[in-house]
């Protein structure tokens, strides 16, 4: 196929959101930071790109990142892909001596060129927060409840959030010797939960003890606090065992915050594994075959820019969320009035506008010359609540009638009782 | 959670037409999962089975991982073929152990692998061009892959292709165009996939699915291959 119209095409993976959409949007990422002020994360905004440094980026591959050349030096930057190693890196540096814990969060967009469901995609919506300072498994379960709230505050239901802990799969591969490509390839085995394949990698693994035995059962290793009993039961190598440990202490105090039954333990997890070190987590929602939120503990990006390296974190999908959040009832969000004049000069419905949004209403004018059953479902579909309808003589009754867009009348004002009528619609 | 932990009822099951629905159906009926056969020749496409509370997708082929990894099926019966071609981002948590099926490397009867390695310009026909263009790559040898619809055994007669990479079952269609199989790229058998998060959010229904039918999908059982 040939490249599409230069004029107006769009370049791939690029994203509109038209009004109503970018409407959502913003309801849900004021709902998100709403969220994040309540557990008392204060907003940071860092810069959309950074210098090019292959392999520090963090969780996203170098072949994935947006490169430009810098006019000034002749280097090369990178457009924002990830904002966890940007906060990362403020916290190692102009935020090394403010006082722990440090609680961050964000809304914005990162570039990635990467396939989704097989389609290209460049530009994604994130939130997130960041908590820096803390050692302790409470912080972990922290990110988890305000994972589920933001959920819960935009209305997502059938939720579960998968829970693992990267010290359990890294604890097997070290009992075993493996070459690095072996180990990638068992890895992603786990990660497609594929145990025929396991078994076919694994068969020729020379001196194997009996934790090899446990990953050919990882596949099956999901489910309630059950499996983490099996786990245990089986499993010698310490590490393994520690993260199984912290997984029942996650369990317990998620009972505090009335989670329980909302999660699931799924020990292939494994998520971008350089990446994180400890619990780890990712939430689903029913019908959807991709994590809407995910996050887990950084401590080895952190330690990278010196301090404790401490750090755990959520990073919420927008472009998911909005895909799994119900729809509105848009009446309203287009506005509190739409004004309608048919006379000529139309002073009486400037005055009418001007003085509805002096006292806090949202107006707008129907300035297209139309007739009034379009001008009506022009409000219908842009979700205006309520049209003014000043008639061609209008000026010298002096009146206008408040119509509601399905047409239903509202009643009658006239001109001199302006202020009252306005007052009366107490605002 | 809507999660009964109990019975099936409510799963959906894509399954492709063809070579592996016939053994699908049978052992889907075998573990309990459905109480009345489906024929693929069937009209409808949407089956709901009212004992078990199962309904069943019927789709083409490369269809089904699609269906599966947006998450319009919970799960799915694929070749390992398709998964390994389409990359799906699904899970295969159960080799079902039927519907072997081989991937081979094929060229014109005299011709070895040592022939084609030499080859300055090499170009492969393939109806699996990404897996070729892998399997090629990982060999460290640089050839051009050359995607065809079908009936790519006549390409290197015809002067398209070199060699040819394609599905062996009996061998006899090779045969009757002068190829004969040289290298083998996979030897496997349909799989058992999941949706993500079907596995996650409704993973007590998903997990007794799984071992129903892992009782009846053992290793060895290859009859209805």
């Amino acid at each position: 196929m040939s490249p599409g119209n230069p004029v107006k095409a769009m370049p791939k993976g690029s994203r509109v959101f038209l009004p109503e959409q970018a409407g959502r949007k913003s309801r849900v990422e004021k709902r998100l930071l709403e969220v994040f002020a309540r557990w008392g994360f204060q907003q940071i905004v860092t810069p959309a790109f950074d210098l090019y440094a292959p392999g520090n980026g963090g969780q996203i591959r170098d072949t994935q990142t947006f490169r430009l050349v810098d006019m000034d030096t002749g280097g090369l930057l990178a457009l924002r892909s990830d904002v966890t190693p940007q906060i990362a890196r403020l916290a190692g540096t102009v935020l090394a001596d403010h006082p722990r814990p440090l609680r961050l969060a964000y809304v914005t967009n990162v570039f990635r060129h990467a396939h989704v469901a097989g389609v290209l995609r460049r530009e994604f919506w994130q939130a997130g927060v960041e908590l820096i300072g803390l050692v302790s498994l409470e912080a972990d379960v922290e990110m988890i409840a305000i994972a589920m709230e933001c959920l819960d505050q935009n209305g997502v239901e059938k939720v579960k959030m998968s829970l693992s802990h990267t010290g359990f799969i890294r604890g097997l591969l070290g009992t075993m010797r493996l070459a690095e490509d072996k180990k990638r390839d068992i890895l992603d085995a786990v990660a497609r939960r594929d145990s025929s394949g396991l078994e076919e990698l694994i068969k020729d693994v020379p001196s194997k003890g009996s934790d090899a035995r446990v990953l050919l059962d990882l596949p099956e290793l999901f489910g309630g606090e059950k499996i983490l009993d099996r786990a245990l039961k089986n499993v010698k190598n310490p590490s393994s065992r520690r993260a199984i440990e912290e997984l029942k202490q996650v369990e317990r105090m998620l009972e505090l915050y009335g989670l329980t039954d909302r999660v699931i333990f799924d020990l292939s997890d494994i998520r971008d594994f350089e990446y994180y070190t400890g619990i780890i987590f990712e939430g689903f929602v029913e019908g959807s075959g991709y994590p809407v939120c995910g996050g887990g503990r950084y401590d080895r990006l952190l330690g990278r820019y010196g301090g404790d390296g401490l750090g755990t974190g959520i990073a919420i999908d927008i472009d998911q969320l909005l895909l799994v959040t119900p729809d509105e009832d848009i009446s309203g969000l287009g506005g509190d009035f739409l004004v309608i004049d048919f006379t000529r000069e139309k002073r009486i419905g400037i005055q009418v506008a001007r003085e509805l949004r002096s006292a806090g209403w949202r107006v707008s004018r129907d300035i297209i010359r139309r007739d009034l059953p379009e001008s009506l479902e022009y409000a219908r579909r842009a979700g205006v609540s309520r049209c003014i309808v000043v008639e061609r003589n209008g000026n010298k009754t002096g009146r206008f009638r408040i119509v509601e867009p399905s047409g239903k009348e509202q009643g009658i004002c006239r001109m001199d009782e302006l202020t009252a009528w306005i007052q009366g619609l107490g605002k | 959670m809507s999660d009964t932990e109990n019975g099936v009822s409510g799963l959906t099951i894509a399954l492709p037409k063809g070579r592996i629905f016939t053994t699908a159906i049978e052992r889907l009926l075998e573990a309990g999962l459905l109480s009345k056969g489906i024929s693929d020749k069937s009209r409808s496409l949407i089956h709901d089975d009212r004992k078990t509370g199962v309904r069943v997708l019927i789709l083409r082929n490369y269809d089904v991982p699609t269906y599966v990894e947006r998450g319009a099926a919970d799960l799915g019966v694929i070749g390992k073929d398709v998964l390994l071609e389409q990359g799906s981002d699904v899970f295969e948590p159960l080799d079902l152990r039927f519907a072997l099926c081989r991937l081979m490397v094929a060229a014109p009867d005299g011709v070895s692998w040592e022939d084609l390695s030499r080859k300055v310009n090499l170009r492969i026909a393939t109806k699996f061009p990404v897996i070729t263009a892998r399997y090629f790559e990982d060999q460290g040898l640089q050839a051009q892959t050359i995607y065809l619809y079908g009936n790519v055994e006549i390409a290197p007669a015809t002067g398209v292709a070199d060699a040819v990479v394609d599905l062996v079952d009996t061998g006899s269609t090779l045969v009757a165009n002068g190829l004969t199989p040289i290298r083998e790229i996979f030897s496997a058998t349909a799989r058992l996939i999941v949706n993500r998060a079907s596995l996650k959010t409704k993973h007590g229904r998903v997990s007794e699915f799984i071992s129903s039918m892992k009782k009846v999908c053992k290793p060895g059982k290859r009859k209805g291959k």
